[in-house]
C-alpha cells in the first residue's frame, strides 16, 4: 500500500481548491440524489 | 467513590467525502484535522461506503483515477465502515450509525436547523475541519474516551 506522503506529493501536481472539492462533490450528489 | 466510565463515542469522528477529498488534493485545514486521526491509533475515522465512494469520484475528476484507486485502498485501511440506509445523507448515516461524537464536513447545510435537531439527537458535533483541528485536543480527550494516562 503506497504512503500517505506519497499520496500527498502526486496530489500536489494538480491544482485544486476546497471550492474545487465543494463544486465537484455538489455536482456528483446532485446527480445521484 | 465514583469513576466516569470511558466514552469511546468521544474518540470516534465520522468526515464527509469533501474533507477527505481535501485533505488528500488540498492539504489545509483538511489535511490538519485529518492528520489527527492519521497520529492517533486510538481516533477512529467512521465512513460510509457511499462517502468514500464520493470521495474517490471526486478525486479521479479532479485528479486522476489512478491517484483515487491508490487512496481508496489507504484511506479503506484507516477507516471503519458502517452500512447506511439508502436516502439517508452519506455523512450524517456515517455519524449516527458509527456512534460517533464529531462529524466533520464543509457543508454548513449539515449544522443547519433540520440536520442539527438530528444530530442533537444523537448528540453529535458537526464541526468544520478548522474547528476540529483547534478544538480535539488528544490529551484532555484520551482519559474521557479511553481511560488512563494519555500516552502521548
Amino acid at each position: 500500500m503506497e504512503s500517505w506522503d506519497s499520496l500527498f506529493e502526486r496530489a500536489a501536481r494538480h491544482d485544486v481548491t476546497v471550492e474545487d472539492v465543494r463544486r465537484a462533490l455538489a455536482e456528483r450528489r446532485g446527480d445521484d440524489d | 467513590m465514583t469513576e466516569t466510565e470511558p466514552d469511546p463515542r468521544l474518540a470516534r469522528v465520522a468526515v464527509d467525502a469533501d474533507v477527505l477529498a481535501a485533505d488528500l488534493l488540498v492539504g489545509g485545514d483538511a489535511r490538519a484535522a485529518m492528520d489527527i486521526v492519521r497520529a492517533h491509533s486510538w481516533v477512529e475515522l467512521v465512513v460510509t461506503g457511499r462517502v468514500l465512494d464520493d470521495a474517490e469520484a471526486v478525486v479521479a475528476a479532479l485528479a486522476e483515477p489512478g491517484l483515487a484507486a491508490d487512496w481508496r485502498e489507504a484511506i479503506a485501511a484507516l477507516a471503519t465502515v458502517v452500512d447506511a440506509p439508502a436516502g439517508d445523507h452519506p455523512a450524517l448515516a456515517a455519524a449516527y450509525r458509527g456512534d460517533a461524537a464529531h462529524l466533520l464536513t464543509t457543508d454548513d447545510r449539515l449544522a443547519g436547523a433540520e440536520a442539527g435537531a438530528a444530530l442533537g439527537r444523537w448528540d453529535i458535533s458537526v464541526k468544520r475541519p478548522d474547528g476540529f483541528a483547534r478544538l480535539f485536543d488528544p490529551e484532555a480527550v484520551y482519559p474521557a474516551a479511553v481511560g488512563g494516562e494519555y500516552p502521548g
